[in-house]
């Protein structure tokens, strides 16, 4: 008795009790999902678009979606894994919308990179020069790129999570990863050539 | 692809910085949008309402009275318009409309005020 009881008042504040009492009118439940999901959500814009001043509006489009999508939401997959979807998706869409020039690199280039010689260079720096390139690094990614890495490195999302997230499949979402790694380490390494320079 | 926590490229990850946490008003202001969202929805549906039953009214009227003309159930004759009163009736008409119009206007300032 007392078992079922914690299990209700547990589900009762559970995304799914919540969700529930939104559909059913109470638009004061969604503000308890806000509180909730404020902070993450808020962290996870700012960290794939690196624009600070965007970053609460951005935030907010993301809760008008998911206010305005919650009767589409059918439980296939978490509450947070569907909202962290449409932050993704926000995020990339407004990183799109900024005509910026990508590096095209070619596969051989990308293979051949080392990365013990990259670790070495990066070894030399201090940790705040570490974290400016690897700042630099990422800002040359495609949005889409930058997306799943910091998904995967920052937010430590599994690879099941991420393929969630991103609607990719696991297989690509894996190569995926190794190549943009891969790409990061060889803007990394010409970064610090054209330094030494 | 492996994320081992002696992974240097991951421990500079974890040294980006996170952002600024959200503003304390951050979930007032989302439900402000939200609750003027709705608003908006509200009197676009009742828009809509309101001319689906006007065009529906109109439409069964002209039905109405071409179906009755047609077959000839009774005779329907449309009146004669007097000509000479039709002015007075085009005033009465726009005076009332404008009087429905300040009731409108009235109603709506009533009840922004009390609520």
């Amino acid at each position: 008795m007392k078992r079922s009881a914690s299990i209700l008042l547990m589900e009762r504040y559970s995304d799914t009790y919540y969700v529930e009492r939104i559909r059913q009118g109470d638009m004061a439940a969604f503000s308890c999902l806000i509180e909730k999901y404020s902070r993450p959500i808020h962290s996870l814009i700012f960290k794939l678009t690196r624009k600070r001043e965007d970053t609460e509006e951005l935030a907010q489009d993301v809760f008008m979606k998911v206010y305005r999508n919650l009767p589409a939401f059918k439980g296939a997959c978490s509450f947070s894994t569907w909202i962290y979807r449409i932050a993704y998706n926000t995020a990339i869409s407004e990183l799109r919308k900024t005509k910026r020039e990508y590096l095209a690199i070619e596969e051989a280039q990308i293979e051949n990179v080392s990365e013990e010689d990259v670790a070495a260079l990066m070894g030399r720096s201090g940790e705040n020069e570490q974290v400016r390139m690897l700042e630099l690094a990422i800002a040359k990614l495609p949005p889409d790129e930058s997306a799943l890495i910091l998904l995967f490195y920052m937010e430590d999302k599994s690879v099941d999570e991420i393929v969630q997230i991103s609607g990719l499949s696991a297989s690509n979402v894996k190569t995926r990863l190794h190549r943009i790694r891969k790409k990061l380490l060889l803007i990394i390494s010409d970064l610090k050539k054209i330094e030494y320079e | 692809m492996n994320r081992n926590e002696t992974d240097w490229l991951k421990q500079i990850f974890e040294r980006l910085p996170d952002g600024d946490a959200p503003s304390p008003a951050f979930a007032v202001n989302v439900m402000k949008r939200i609750i003027r969202d709705e608003e908006k929805r509200k009197r676009r549906n009742e828009r809509l309402a309101l001319l689906a039953v006007i065009v529906a009214s109109v439409l069964i009227i002209v039905l109405s009275v071409f179906a009755l003309r047609k077959v000839d159930i009774c005779e329907i004759k449309l009146p004669q318009v007097d000509m000479a009163s039709v002015s007075f009736y085009i005033y009465i008409g726009a005076l009332s409309l404008l009087l429905l119009t300040i009731d409108h206007f009235f109603c709506n300032a009533y009840r922004k005020r009390h609520n």
